[in-house]
Order: structure tokens, then C-alpha cells, then sequence
């Protein structure tokens, strides 16, 4: 079994890495699967001077499968190292002809939905918005309602 | 197809497409022939060609010089005409908008109410707008254009962009009696760097230039509603005038719709899309709901009614017959010093016979004055000029203009809350937006922001001049989010609202004491409704926002207050203010709940963990799915191309 050392610049949630193969000739290196392990988080044991210490991802050929090198102990000449698996850079092929219910997302959207996360500052914006039209303060109109009409009657004041 | 004009005269021109607004624009191949677009209805419109409705007006006798029709001139292209016109006039100032005047037509309008007037110059004319003629005898230093655009300096170096003012000019000095039904489709603009034939659609210039205006719109919007355009411009521009169109295939399909080609006219923009993400945008063209999310199908199969029961508003006439024209009492609109006049008459100079008269008919002359008030309105003035004010019978001796109906519509116009302008999001609507409409005689109310927003509102005030009472109505329509048969072509009334828009002056002492009573009524109308929190709202991260204490912005203005008060109604808007950063989305992206090949995203994206969506990985075990499955639903940054 093959381990590929690589120096992993990404952060985690990318789902492809930012990955450098460590240039040495002794790259990749053997390796064995220790018993009792699994591959979600598996321990490889390597020889000692197969360790690269500046290295903090791997590929497994015969595994088909990227991991997180967490940590690194070393033991009676042996150097073992215990690893996760990185599901996104491993099945980013499969990933890209799936289509699930997407939540949330930075590019495909749609902000009429209630966001639960968003943050509002305490006091609101306040806008005017007046009618052009209405009641003309510049007008002060008189109203005089009088009993009887225009024609009845005809006598003078006097 | 039938158009009327301002003036009851019917033409008769040919139509060459109809349809939605934009439907029809979609449809239509526009080519240099310049067309003009009519609208019959709320959203439905037909573009004519120019020419045969200019045929049309000229068969009306209009007063074009030499004969030539107004088509024909501004096919023609315009000029620099000032720069000619030093050869043509002479004098500065006013000796020389003097001259301007005498050689031009006024097209529309008049130096008195406001146009356009086309001036000859050379072998070329020119139309100036009214206001750009009011402006240069302001600014005489400055040169006038064409159509209304005033630029510093001179020479072609100074042909630049037209500026705001440039712009507000020319829109402001418009002004029409052809016809209300002709909307502004779009101007020619020909700016070639020596021929200006400057115009532009009004809502290219309200896209352009937001700051000017209250509101702002896109073209669709213009034109499903002119009265929109007309309440925008107020009373500078009572009527939409017509206005050609040239251009080359209308594009919808870019972000920016280009009107027009060769690069000699402008591109039309929409107005800003202003939210709060800072820089994010909405994406409808991605939105699954879209009017999808309005379903006739029910989950049970059951199906809802297209239906809707619309109780619509619709223009209403005077009423028929009111009580003015009983005859047992006549309503005057006296000026002041008519009324005092009629003081005078009921309190001085009383003769003996007609202290005998009035023995005989009243034991308290006032008891034939109903009631005088004041008011913030002109009533409709009967026709037949002056009418003397019989008191008893007797000819006071003064005369007044009577009121010619009992019942006075006020508009007071009509206003469009875009929502593009506010949040672009939930946050424009219930319960994070709040909203209250001021109405003047009536007070502030509280209205549902969910029934405003993307509306026509229209405010109208129905008055009884006999008592003073009034009722605001609140009209809304609303082009979008509309479903089944609703015909946005009506208003839907969502509120009613009554005062009394009179001041009421009291003649006698009682009269004071009830004045004095009524008044004190309403002094404590003042309420404070503290609390109300809305419930359900927890969800939300700032649910402190939702809890805060809801204040009553006025009591209830009556009468005498109301007339002192502020007599223009008026919106005021609250809305949230988000508290996130620029890049915000990157770190938390945005609700979407959208079902769609992964590769589609970029970025920041969250998935549900239905248990499923990772079934059938080549390769992968089940544990390897669920851990899949549970890194999504806790947010990956999908970046496929590295």
C-alpha cells in the first residue's frame, strides 16, 4: 500500500484542496493498515525514515481515498500516522452529478425566505414618502350655508 | 384603434402590436420607424406608428410653420440652435429670448402655462422647452440646447453627458393637452457630438437619476401606469406627452436593457437595485417559486379558486343628486371680505322696516345661518357668476359665489413603494417593515406594510361640503403578485377613514360652548399601547426588534386640529437595519431551499440531511455517506474549479 504525502493549504470545508505533493524521492511511501482500524479514521504504520514531518495530508492508492494526517506518533523505529478521511476531496466527482436540497447558499438564493441568522442592529430606518397631492394649507376658504335659495324672495335691506 | 383626446376628439390610427407591455415590446421588431405607445387599461398597451397619429393631429389644424408636421421635424434631427441662433437674433438676455419667442410656435402648451416651442433656425428647428427658456433668462450666461438641456461654455468640448439639471429641465418643461392616454415610451436622442436632438424616456431619466425623484421605476412600470409618471412629476406635468421611439431590437435578456443601437442613444437602466447585502444580489431568475409558488391545486387534490372577489374601485361621478339642489339652503364660497360684508349687513345698519321683517320671521337672525366655516379647499363654483346672499328673503346686499355640488373629490395622488428600493428582501414586509400612512383631518394610521408594498397607493378624499365630513379612501393596485382574474386595471379599496376637514366658526355663544366641547373630546385621543410583543417571531436572531413597545403616533385629529395640521398625507416607512458584514455570504450564505445539481453552486452552501441525497456514491460505505451527509449539512465551500 501507497501513501502520497501532501502539504494541504485549504481549509477543511473545500471541498477541492489546495494540495502540493511533497517533492522527495521517497515519496510515496509503503505503508500498512494496522489491524483494528477502519477508514473513516485509520492509522497507517510506516518506517521511520518514510516520515515527513512538514506533511499534513495524504493519498492511500489502494484505499482511493484523501486524508488529514491529525497526528503523529512514533514507536520503535515505526512512525504512525492517524488519520481522517476527507470525504469532499475523495468523492468530488460523485459530489458533482448529486442534486439535494440545498439550505443555504452563497450564489443561489432567493431573500424573500425568513433567514433565522440574520443580525439586525436595534433601532430601524425610517423613510418619508408624502402624496403630491391633498389639502392646500395656502387656501383658507370660507364655507357660509344659509337657509333659503339664490332667488327667493326680492326685498332689499332697506 | 380609437383614441380620445384632452379635447373629446376621436381619432382613428393602426395599431401594430398589442399586448402586455412586456409582451408587446418582446414581440415587436423596432426599427428606425419611431412609434408611440397608447395604453388602454392597467397592463395591457398597443404601439402605434408616429407618424399616422401625427397624421392625425395635423388633420386637427394644429400650428406648425410652413407646413410641416411635428413628425417630420423631429425625424429631421435638431441643433445646437443657440449656436446658430447668434446668426439668426440678436441681444443678450432678454432681448434675446425676446427675439426666441418671436420667431418660434409653441407646439404645445404656452409660454403661460408651459410647453415646447419650436424655433426655426436656418433650415433646421429646434424645439426649446419652456423651463430651458426660464432658465436661461435666469442664467443668460448659459446656452441652451435643444429640448431643454442648458449646458455651461461652449463649443463641442462642452457637449458632454447632460446633467441632472439638464435633465430635470427637460423633463419639467413638458407639458400637453393631446391626449392622457399616450404614455411616454421612450425620447429620440441623437447626440452625435454636434446635433442634439436631446430626449429621453422619463423613466430612463427617473432610472438614471434616483436622487431626484420620490420614487423611481423601471420602464414596465411606467408604463403600465402613466398616472404613476404623472403623480412623479406633480404639477409640472399634469399630462404625459407622446414621444417617439428609435432603436434598434429591445433586449431584455441583459442585465442592462439596451434601447437603441449605433451607440448614439443611451441604455435604459433599471433603477438601482438597492439592498442591504452589500452586494449580493437577488436572483429571481433562480427563484423555483416564482408565481409557481401561487398553486390552483391544493394537497388533496382539491383545487382553489382563480377567482378573486375584488370589490374594485372604479371612477365615480357626482352624485346625481345632492342636497344642494333642494333649494331650502344655498351654499356659499364668499371671499373675506364678503363675509365681512355680510356681517355688517346682519349687525349694522338695521333699518326699521327691516327690524319689523325680521321680527316677523325670527326671534335670532342667526337662526337662518346654518354654519360658516373655513376650509383648505375650493370648492366647484356654480356657474352664473355671483350670487346675492338672500338672508330671510332679503337681499343682503352682498354677493358670493355659490358651491356648485355637495360632494368634493380630492386625489391626492399616488404613490409606488417599490420594493427593489427598500431591503430586497423578507425584510421589507410584516413584521420587520412597519408602516404608517398619515391622512390629514384623520391622523396617523397604522397600515399592514404587506398591503403596500409593490402597490399603486392612492389616496382620495370624498367630501360633504354641507357638513364637513370627509372620508379618506386608501386604493391599491398591484401589478405583481396578483393571481386569477384580478384586474389590475382596478383599484382595490383597503381602507376607509373619516374626519371632518371643516373649522368650524362659531356665531354664537352656544355655538362656543358646543365648539369647546367637541374640542376637548378629542384632546385626549393621545394612547399608548405598550408592549405587544409579536409572537412567532423567535426564529428570528434579533426577536428583541419585534418586542418594541408600539407607540401611537397621533390621536385623533378632528376638525379644528386637523386644520392646522399638516394637509398632505404622507407614508413614514420603518424598516430594519442589517447588521452583517460585506462578504457576510461567504461565511453564512443565504436561505435558498432550492433543489439543484451541486456543481450549480459555488461558495458557501448548506444542505439538508434528508437521510438520502448521498445514497448510491460509487465507492463510498454508509458511513462514509452519512459523514458526507453531516459535513454538508454543516457547510462546505464548493469550489470546483481549483
Amino acid at each position: 500500500m501507497q501513501l502520497t504525502y501532501y502539504n494541504n493549504l485549504s481549509d477543511k470545508r473545500y471541498l477541492n484542496k489546495n494540495i502540493t505533493a511533497i517533492t522527495h524521492a521517497g515519496n510515496p511511501v509503503t505503508i500498512k493498515l494496522l489491524d483494528d482500524t477502519n477508514i473513516i479514521t485509520p492509522t497507517f504504520k510506516m518506517a521511520e525514515k518514510d516520515l515527513y514531518m512538514t506533511a499534513n495530508y495524504c493519498y492511500v492508492d489502494d484505499l482511493h481515498r484523501y486524508y488529514y494526517i491529525e497526528s503523529v506518533t512514533v514507536s520503535n523505529g515505526f512512525a504512525f500516522l492517524n488519520c481522517a478521511l476527507d470525504v469532499l476531496m475523495t468523492y468530488k466527482q460523485e459530489l458533482a452529478e448529486r442534486a439535494p436540497l440545498v439550505k443555504r447558499s452563497e450564489n443561489k438564493y432567493n431573500l424573500y425566505q425568513v433567514d433565522d441568522q440574520m443580525k439586525l442592529l436595534n433601532y430601524k430606518a425610517v423613510k418619508r414618502v408624502e402624496f403630491s397631492g391633498g389639502f392646500d394649507k395656502n387656501k383658507q376658504e370660507f364655507m357660509l350655508c344659509v337657509i333659503g335659495n339664490t332667488t327667493g324672495g326680492d326685498e332689499s335691506a332697506d | 384603434m380609437q383614441i380620445k383626446l384632452n379635447n373629446g376628439i376621436q381619432i382613428d390610427i393602426p395599431i401594430i402590436e398589442s399586448g402586455s407591455p412586456t409582451k408587446a415590446i418582446s414581440n415587436y421588431t423596432f426599427t428606425n420607424e419611431p412609434i408611440f405607445y397608447y395604453k388602454r387599461g392597467y397592463d395591457v398597451c398597443h404601439f402605434g406608428v408616429l407618424s399616422s397619429f401625427m397624421d392625425e393631429l395635423d388633420a386637427l389644424n394644429n400650428p406648425y410653420p410652413n407646413g410641416e408636421t411635428v413628425y417630420q421635424i423631429v425625424y429631421q434631427g435638431l441643433t445646437n440652435f443657440h449656436h446658430e441662433l447668434s446668426y439668426y437674433t440678436t441681444g443678450t438676455g432678454k432681448a434675446y429670448i425676446d427675439n426666441l419667442l418671436a420667431h418660434g410656435v409653441w407646439v404645445m402648451g404656452s409660454f403661460d402655462t408651459g410647453g415646447i416651442m419650436m424655433v426655426k433656425v436656418g433650415n433646421k428647428y429646434a424645439f426649446v422647452s419652456w423651463q430651458a427658456i426660464l432658465t436661461y433668462i435666469e442664467n443668460p450666461d448659459m446656452y441652451i440646447y435643444n429640448f431643454g438641456c442648458t449646458c455651461s461654455g461652449s463649443g463641442s468640448s462642452e457637449r458632454g453627458t447632460f446633467s441632472k439639471t439638464e435633465l430635470t429641465n427637460a423633463a419639467l418643461g413638458w407639458h400637453t393637452d393631446i391626449s392622457e392616454d399616450i404614455v411616454p415610451l421612450y425620447i429620440w436622442y441623437t447626440p452625435d457630438g454636434y446635433s442634439w436632438a436631446y430626449v429621453s424616456s422619463f423613466a430612463n431619466i427617473l432610472g438614471e437619476y434616483t436622487s431626484i425623484w420620490t420614487n423611481t421605476g423601471t420602464i414596465q412600470e411606467a408604463m403600465r401606469d402613466s398616472s404613476y409618471i404623472q403623480d412623479i412629476l406633480g404639477d409640472y406635468y399634469p399630462k404625459q406627452p407622446f414621444l417617439p421611439y428609435t432603436g434598434s431590437t429591445y433586449d431584455r435578456t441583459a442585465g442592462r436593457t439596451l434601447i437603441g443601437g449605433s451607440g448614439n442613444q443611451p441604455n435604459y437602466r433599471r433603477a438601482a437595485d438597492i439592498n442591504i447585502y452589500g452586494g449580493s444580489k437577488i436572483d429571481d431568475d433562480l427563484n423555483p417559486y416564482g408565481n409557481g409558488g401561487l398553486l390552483t391545486t391544493s394537497g388533496g387534490g382539491g383545487k382553489f379558486s382563480k377567482n378573486s372577489d375584488q370589490g374594485g374601485w372604479t371612477e365615480e361621478d357626482q352624485f346625481a343628486t345632492d342636497a344642494l339642489n333642494s333649494g331650502f339652503f344655498t351654499l356659499y364660497n364668499p371671499t373675506k371680505g364678503e363675509v365681512q360684508s355680510f356681517n355688517d349687513f346682519l349687525f349694522t345698519d338695521i333699518t326699521d322696516s327691516m327690524a319689523t321683517q325680521l321680527k316677523k320671521l325670527v326671534s335670532n337672525p342667526l337662526d337662518y345661518v346654518v354654519f360658516m366655516s373655513m376650509c383648505h379647499f375650493s370648492p366647484e363654483i356654480a356657474s352664473g357668476g355671483k350670487q346675492p346672499i338672500k338672508y330671510c328673503g332679503i337681499d343682503s346686499g352682498v354677493s358670493a359665489n355659490v358651491v356648485a355640488d355637495q360632494y368634493k373629490l380630492i386625489d391626492c395622488g399616488t404613490v409606488y413603494i417599490d420594493e427593489s428600493d427598500e431591503t430586497g428582501s423578507y425584510l421589507s414586509y410584516n413584521p420587520y417593515m412597519t408602516c404608517h400612512l398619515y391622512l390629514p383631518y384623520i391622523g396617523m394610521i397604522e397600515m399592514n406594510i404587506d398591503d403596500v408594498m409593490d402597490a399603486y397607493i392612492n389616496v382620495r378624499y370624498w367630501i360633504d361640503l354641507l357638513t364637513g365630513s370627509c372620508i379618506a379612501q386608501i386604493i391599491s393596485k398591484r401589478p405583481t403578485r396578483s393571481y386569477g382574474d384580478t384586474d389590475n386595471s382596478i383599484g382595490i379599496v383597503i381602507g376607509e377613514y373619516t374626519g371632518n376637514c371643516y373649522l368650524n366658526l362659531p356665531l354664537s355663544a352656544t355655538d362656543w360652548r358646543g365648539l369647546f366641547s367637541s374640542v376637548v373630546q378629542f384632546a385626549g385621543g393621545l394612547t399608548a399601547l405598550a408592549g405587544g410583543s409579536a409572537s412567532g417571531l423567535g426564529s428570528i436572531a434579533s426577536a428583541v426588534m419585534t418586542e418594541k413597545t408600539h407607540v401611537s403616533r397621533s390621536g385623533q385629529i378632528g376638525s379644528n386640529y386637523g386644520y392646522m395640521g399638516y394637509q398632505k398625507p404622507y407614508f413614514l416607512f420603518e424598516r430594519p437595519v442589517v447588521a452583517i458584514p460585506e462578504n457576510w455570504g461567504e461565511y453564512e450564505g443565504y436561505p435558498s431551499n432550492m433543489i439543484d445539481a451541486l456543481t450549480k453552486y459555488k461558495g458557501y452552501t448548506e444542505v439538508e440531511d434528508d437521510g438520502m441525497w448521498t445514497n448510491g456514491i460509487n465507492g463510498a460505505t454508509d458511513q462514509e455517506c452519512d459523514l458526507i451527509r453531516q459535513v454538508f449539512a454543516g457547510g462546505v465551500l464548493l469550489n470546483w474549479e481549483v
